[in-house]
């Protein structure tokens, strides 16, 4: 199915090794930096709050995206989760990540947007079309187009929690803990999500 | 060198193809995806949705930032004491909701171990990816249960 040309890790960077078995290894200072930078954004630091928005946009939005299958509504959403999240802050508790207690506002702001816009059907995200024109994406050139669309289209018939399972960790990274966090559902759930969503995929593709 | 078994690269694709794992890791896992086609096409789909990451669109960070900005400095505002008490009241409706959900999930993972530890079938986490599709749902309606 031309997937199957993946000659393994050649030609894939090595960073810097933060996780070994799948699990993170969170850096203390960085755990000490962003309870610091979230005292200061609870307590009303503007500035503090906008570090949290350039640090974690990325996956707000592209969280959003995957829920809604539409960018401008994930535009939209992306926006209500910040403004919701960090006025809301008193009620994170630090049980879990911030990152993780984030996203899973943020795919309740992207239902909501989702319920007002009418949208009954979470459809699948086709990049392509939406991609801002005159900025061609490097990575998106690197790989055949066709195989993307493949697999995004894909992606987009899986149900919701399969799809996000899937995208939060192999486009995201996270560990099953924060998929469970987001996705408000046990660890092992979250696993068995993965790999389904995994397994049909590959049905999808054969 | 310890070698990985599909189980162990299957958990480990994502970190693998985004070049999270240690060297000696990455290189155990090669050996695995070598010799086994099953895997590497599961490599590939993991890659390709990696590549196909979606770009933040331009302005959108300032959008947001401004948005946080203006809510920021409205909260601070007494003619905005009505919607702080409003606010109040979905924060306590939340948290309530919050730690409905952490009960709930807690209840969810015991009947869950319960229901393998009784069945072969789903016995471990270490056979999840031998699963069939069928089975896969299976074990995901226990934990929905």
């Amino acid at each position: 199915m031309g997937l199957c040309r993946f000659n393994a890790l050649s030609g894939l960077g090595i960073h810097s090794p933060v996780i070994s078995r799948g699990i993170t290894r969170p850096d203390a200072d960085h755990a000490r930096a962003e309870a610091t930078l979230l005292e200061r954004a609870r307590t009303g630091d503007i500035e503090a709050r906008e570090q949290l928005v350039r640090r974690y946009l990325p996956d707000v939005f592209r969280t959003a995206a995957r829920v809604l299958g539409d960018r401008d509504l994930a535009e939209d959403a992306a926006q209500d989760a910040f403004v919701n999240a960090l006025n809301g802050l008193s009620r994170f508790r630090g049980d879990a990540s911030f990152r993780t207690w984030l996203l899973r506002i943020a795919i309740n702001a992207a239902r909501s947007v989702g319920r007002r816009n009418g949208r009954r059907r979470e459809v699948s995200l086709v990049l392509a079309d939406n991609e801002p024109s005159g900025r061609p994406d490097p990575a998106r050139q690197a790989v055949n187009a066709t195989e993307v669309e493949r697999v995004e289209h894909a992606l987009g018939g899986l149900p919701t929690k399969q799809r996000l399972a899937v995208a939060l960790r192999a486009q995201q990274g996270l560990s099953y803990a924060e998929i469970a966090g987001a996705l408000k559902c046990s660890e092992g759930a979250a696993r068995v999500n993965y790999h389904l969503g995994i397994k049909r995929l590959r049905e999808l593709l054969r | 060198m310890n070698r990985y078994d599909c189980e162990a690269i299957r958990d480990l694709l994502a970190p693998l193809v985004r070049g999270e794992m240690l060297p000696h890791e990455s290189a155990s896992a090669q050996l695995h995806l070598d010799d086994c086609a099953a895997c590497r096409t599961e490599a590939e789909i993991v890659r390709v949705l990696q590549e196909s990451f979606a770009p933040v669109p331009d302005g959108l960070e300032s959008r947001v930032v401004a948005a946080v900005r203006r809510r920021s400095l409205m909260r601070g505002r007494p003619a905005r004491l009505a919607l702080a008490a409003t606010l109040a009241a979905a924060v306590i409706g939340g948290s309530l909701v919050f730690d409905r959900a952490d009960r709930d999930s807690v209840s969810d993972m015991d009947a869950v171990s319960w229901a393998a530890a009784q069945d072969p079938l789903l016995h471990g986490r270490s056979a999840l990816p031998e699963l069939t599709v069928e089975e896969l749902e299976v074990l995901l309606e226990e934990f929905d249960r």
